[in-house]
């Protein structure tokens, strides 16, 4: 190549991508132009409420679903279209683990059974892959007499590692999960989030996680998206975020959260969101949206600008932005401060 | 303590209760030797890890349990309002008398909790007129009132179901459970199922209603925040049996038994990142559970004494710790 050599493309990435659901005053557009880049190895959480849109997002970079608009790349190349070798590269390199194995793993499989199906790909003699199958369980923390057993036999902890050994099992590049730890009690979230985080550093195993729990957040991730109405409304290192949200929504989101086990001086009720998001009796249609910053209907600093227009990014420092007009409006007083 | 303790001002007095499990013909205790009192207006946290027994409790205050399960002994009694009533004594009609009036539950599930062919405000009020005889119309009137009280206006009330979020069927759920003004709420994992910012919109509604009616609360969950945050006392359960009780700032300021301390120091909310959160063995089940304390297969402080029933050792703060090994020098 005569051209610089160009920086390595991230492995799983996306650009404007969008997705509608339902027809006429229902329609509810579930993913708004949502760019991201998930690079080797990374950790990226995306956080937000129940119809913010993340489990379609995750759908919908898994290529589960047609976006309407927007691509999806895997290693620089567009798969929005189906172009065939790329679109194998993604189904083997980009696993998704769903959020309720329950109804993910065939009832009537043995554990065994649903691992072993991913490894048919490698073309393996059946006493390898009886070996393979007990590593990869091994390697999700399960002992190896549940092989025999039935999805159905086994707890909610132990299903989600089955389904995260069958997605290890085609050696991924990027695994999708939504929810990983929804549901379990604090002990198996520990082990699920020490097996991702193991998983991550061992084989440069890179993890686009979705979850409500922001303490999950803080320990799996380094980067975090925040999602709002189908909008990234903020980005950037999970630290930064935790430490200084700058989004009205991000701060709102984690002041929600109870942070304070057995700290006694942080005790007390956690501070509750200002009004409901959006549900099917209260449908926030597309036009309701289609203009200005979709948190403004429950943002207690929303000006006119916010119901107006979407806000620019700003970005802050390094790897950081926020999508905000009370922000735009602070970088400018600074500038003219800063001014001749 | 004593069922005359909580009498003076109402509230549920839980004495040594247990529940078996039948299965393959032979019956395991799988819940031992369980007690506490919940004053009314208090709210105690029951938390453990899955499979600790925490549900089956939950379900044996409110009559609910498994066909495979029966409570086997012990006494759970609910002061209030009305006469006392040893609920472990009810027959299926004794507890159609009290389940609503006297004690009621709030599950993990909201969608679970309601027939999806009724609408709300039908099956909100339905507990007072079973209990208080209400007509049809007086019922609907009263749920569209209980139902305003947690939050929900008049579309939600004549709507179905499957027309409201996960969040406000929780909102009716806690208004269908409230309607006929119990003495006791049973909340298991009430707020699991939902969003961070719905948790705790649930969760302060809890706590506004608990004051204003004076309720005793009793909240299964295995988010430890939810409990430091919204009770006063709390039990830990582990293999069946409560293992530290006491006020949620010292049992988790300064966790005594070594199940305690592990299950707290597991909590992402409270280790650093960037180190692995410290975890335990994963629970083994009912039938392999061992002699003395329940805990000594995973316990990572465990002597040759621990094969022996371990001791309650009381210490100062009403905390309470069932440890041979507390206070022993390492």
């Amino acid at each position: 190549m005569n051209a610089p050599e160009p920086a390595t493309p991230p492995l799983l990435s996306s650009c404007g991508l969008k997705k509608t659901h339902g027809q006429g005053a229902r329609t509810v557009v579930a993913v708004d132009g949502v760019d991201l880049a998930v690079h080797d190895g990374e950790r990226v959480a995306v956080v937000g409420e129940s119809g913010a849109g993340k489990s379609t997002l995750l759908r919908l970079l898994a290529r589960l679903q047609d976006p309407d608009e927007g691509a999806v790349e895997f290693v620089g190349v567009d798969v929005t279209r189906r172009a065939s070798t790329a679109m194998g590269a993604l189904r083997r390199h980009v696993q998704l683990v769903f959020p309720d194995p329950a109804t993910a793993l065939h009832p009537l499989l043995s554990v065994g059974a649903l691992v072993e199906e991913g490894l048919h790909i490698h073309g393996l003699h059946p006493t390898e892959r009886s070996a393979r199958v007990a590593a990869l369980l091994a390697a999700v923390g399960l002992d190896g007499g549940v092989v025999g057993r039935r999805p159905g036999s086994l707890s909610g902890g132990q299903r989600r590692r089955v389904a995260l050994a069958r997605a290890l099992a085609v050696e991924p590049r990027v695994l999708l999960l939504d929810e990983p730890t929804a549901g379990l009690d604090v002990t198996a979230v520990a082990r699920v989030v020490n097996e991702l985080n193991a998983l991550s550093t061992t084989r440069g195993l890179a993890l686009l996680f979705v979850t409500h729990d922001l303490h999950v957040v803080r320990h799996l991730g380094t980067r975090a998206l925040v999602l709002y109405a189908g909008r990234v409304v903020e980005e950037g290192p999970v630290e930064a975020l935790w430490s200084a949200p700058q989004h009205p929504y991000t701060r709102a989101l984690f002041a929600a959260q109870p942070r304070a086990v057995g700290r006694s001086d942080e005790r007390g009720a956690p501070r509750v969101v200002a009004a409901a998001p959006p549900t099917a009796t209260t449908p926030t249609t597309a036009s309701i949206w289609v203009r200005g910053c979709a948190y403004a209907a429950r943002c207690a600093e929303a000006s006119v600008a916010c119901r107006q227009d979407e806000a620019p990014w700003v970005t802050i420092g390094v790897a950081r932005r926020v999508r905000c007009h009370a922000r735009v409006e602070l970088e400018d007083r600074r500038a003219s401060a800063a001014g001749p | 303590m004593t069922a005359d303790a909580a009498n003076d001002v109402g509230g549920l007095v839980v004495e040594q209760l247990g529940v078996d499990v039948v299965s393959g013909g032979v019956a395991v205790r799988v819940v031992d030797d369980v007690s506490w009192v919940v004053r009314a207006g208090a709210a105690a946290a029951i938390v453990g890890e899955s499979g600790a027994g925490k549900s089956l409790t939950a379900r044996a205050l409110v009559g609910l349990l498994p066909r495979a399960a029966r409570a086997a002994s012990g006494r759970v009694v609910v002061s209030g309002s009305d006469t006392d009533v040893d609920v472990l004594s009810l027959d299926e009609p004794g507890w159609r008398r009290v389940r609503g009036a006297r004690i009621g539950l709030v599950m993990q599930e909201p969608r679970a909790a309601f027939d999806p062919l009724v609408r709300i405000d039908e099956q909100v009020g339905s507990a007072l007129r079973a209990h208080r005889g209400a007509t049809r119309a007086a019922a609907r009137a009263a749920a569209t009132r209980a139902l305003l009280d947690v939050g929900l206006g008049a579309r939600h009330a004549t709507a179905w179901p499957h027309e409201l979020s996960s969040g406000e069927l929780q909102r009716a759920a806690l208004a269908a459970a409230l309607v006929a003004d119990p003495d006791v709420l049973v909340a298991d994992e009430p707020t699991s199922a939902l969003d961070a910012t719905v948790a705790a919109q649930i969760l302060a509604l809890l706590r506004r209603e608990r004051a204003r009616r004076g309720l005793a609360l009793v909240l299964v969950t295995h988010d430890l925040s939810v409990a430091a945050a919204h009770c006063d006392e709390v039990h830990v359960m582990v293999a069946g049996r409560i293992v530290e009780s006491g006020p949620v700032a010292t049992v988790f300021g300064a966790p005594r038994h070594p199940f305690a301390r592990a299950l707290l120091g597991a909590a992402p909310a409270r280790a650093l990142p960037g180190t692995p959160l410290p975890t335990l063995p994963p629970a083994t089940a009912p039938q392999a559970w061992p002699s003395g304390c329940r805990f000594r297969d995973r316990c990572p402080d465990v002597a040759a004494v621990c094969a022996e029933e371990p001791p309650w050792l009381t210490l100062g703060d009403r905390t309470r710790v069932r440890c041979a090994r507390v206070g022993v020098d390492a």
